[in-house]
């Protein structure tokens, strides 16, 4: 080898290495950002959908049972928070603007807290709000008579079982993150 | 001003781009996000630093932070200094070939850690301590600390003066 590459120098190595064709023209940076807005509009269409589903779900209940409509308010607004917040809060699907400005340490840093912050306090921002939504709910047919061991309690089972993996995952996702940045900051 | 840098470092991304994704699929298509985040980033350029500095801050924020969401997926890397220790117990191949040398180049950038691959990446296109810092964020004295390891890592797998001096 060293004789294949008299300087010896590593460096050159790296530099000389066999150059793949770079698929870089404009028109393909240009497809590629159709691409990622693609990919923002369908995550923010999902939020929509699931919003427009939260709004269809109250107006039948509200208009079913018009004794629960507060308690259907309260479940609206409730999900509304958590689905706004889900949206704001999650990672952006494109590359920031000031990835230039900063160190690759100041950035990592500033990313993963904003992850670790949107997983540690899941139980904040989604778990509070979808938890005051049901209650809601169930106090909402507790006063209109609706069979509460029947149609309840599967219910709150079920949403109980969801609170619970949000709740699990997030932490064990937060921890991974706080195990990341106790590195970065050993870096 | 995109032009310029591409010009420039246009090669270099390619690298640094091989340097993180063994994918060639994925590959490509971080290439092209660092050219939009490049291309995108430009506006807010206002030369309180170089136009190299700037253009692996881009590049290395938006690949590192790729590896960071897969990390899950990848617990194996490893640090320097666990290299720099397996590199001791010597497995160095003097006679490799220059196409499996640059492959055994690629699997050792691969193994490490983000922040370590960063700071080999940027040794091997050739800046300098102080440059590294001023693109890691990292003190100049800990690049200098992790430099010397990857030059025994470098030596005791490639060559045995694999070192220039910086």
């Amino acid at each position: 080898m060293a004789g294949e590459n008299p300087g010896g120098d590593v460096k050159a190595l790296w530099r000389r290495q066999q150059e793949e064709p770079q698929d870089v023209a404009v028109a393909s940076v240009r497809r590629r950002a159709l691409t990622i807005e693609a990919a923002a509009r369908r995550r923010s269409l999902v939020v929509r959908l699931s919003i427009v589903n939260n709004v269809a779900i109250c107006a039948v209940l509200a208009w079913l049972m018009p004794e629960t409509r507060p308690f259907v308010a309260v479940f609206f607004l409730a999900g509304l928070l958590a689905q706004i917040e889900a949206l704001t809060r999650s990672a952006p699907v494109t590359a920031p603007g000031d990835a230039g400005l900063m160190t690759s340490l100041a950035f990592l840093r500033a990313s993963l807290e904003r992850e670790r912050a949107f997983a540690a306090r899941a139980w904040l921002w989604f778990l509070l709000p979808a938890a005051i939504g049901e209650l809601a709910l169930f106090a909402g047919m507790w006063a209109t008579g609706v069979p509460v061991l029947r149609v309840a309690l599967p219910l709150a089972a079920s949403a109980l079982a969801i609170f619970a993996f949000v709740l699990i995952r997030s932490r064990q996702r937060g921890r991974l993150l706080q195990i990341q940045l106790d590195e970065l900051r050993r870096a | 001003m995109y032009a310029d840098a591409v010009a420039a470092y246009g090669s270099a991304l390619g690298r640094l781009a091989r340097g993180y994704e063994v994918d060639g699929e994925r590959r490509r298509d971080l290439l092209q996000d660092i050219h939009l985040a490049l291309w995108q980033s430009l506006d807010r350029f206002d030369a309180r630093c170089s136009l190299r500095t700037w253009t692996y801050r881009v590049a290395h924020n938006l690949a590192i932070s790729k590896v960071i969401r897969r990390r899950t997926r990848m617990p194996t890397l490893v640090g320097v200094d666990e290299l720099e220790l397996r590199a001791e117990s010597g497995d160095r191949e003097d006679q490799l070939d220059r196409a499996r040398a640059s492959a055994r180049l690629l699997a050792v950038i691969h193994e490490l850690k983000p922040l370590d691959r960063q700071v080999m990446l940027l040794y091997l296109e050739d800046l300098d301590a102080l440059e590294i810092a001023e693109v890691t964020g990292m003190s100049a004295v800990n690049v200098a600390t992790k430099v010397h390891r990857i030059k025994k890592v470098l030596a005791a797998r490639f060559f045995e003066g694999a070192s220039d001096g910086r």
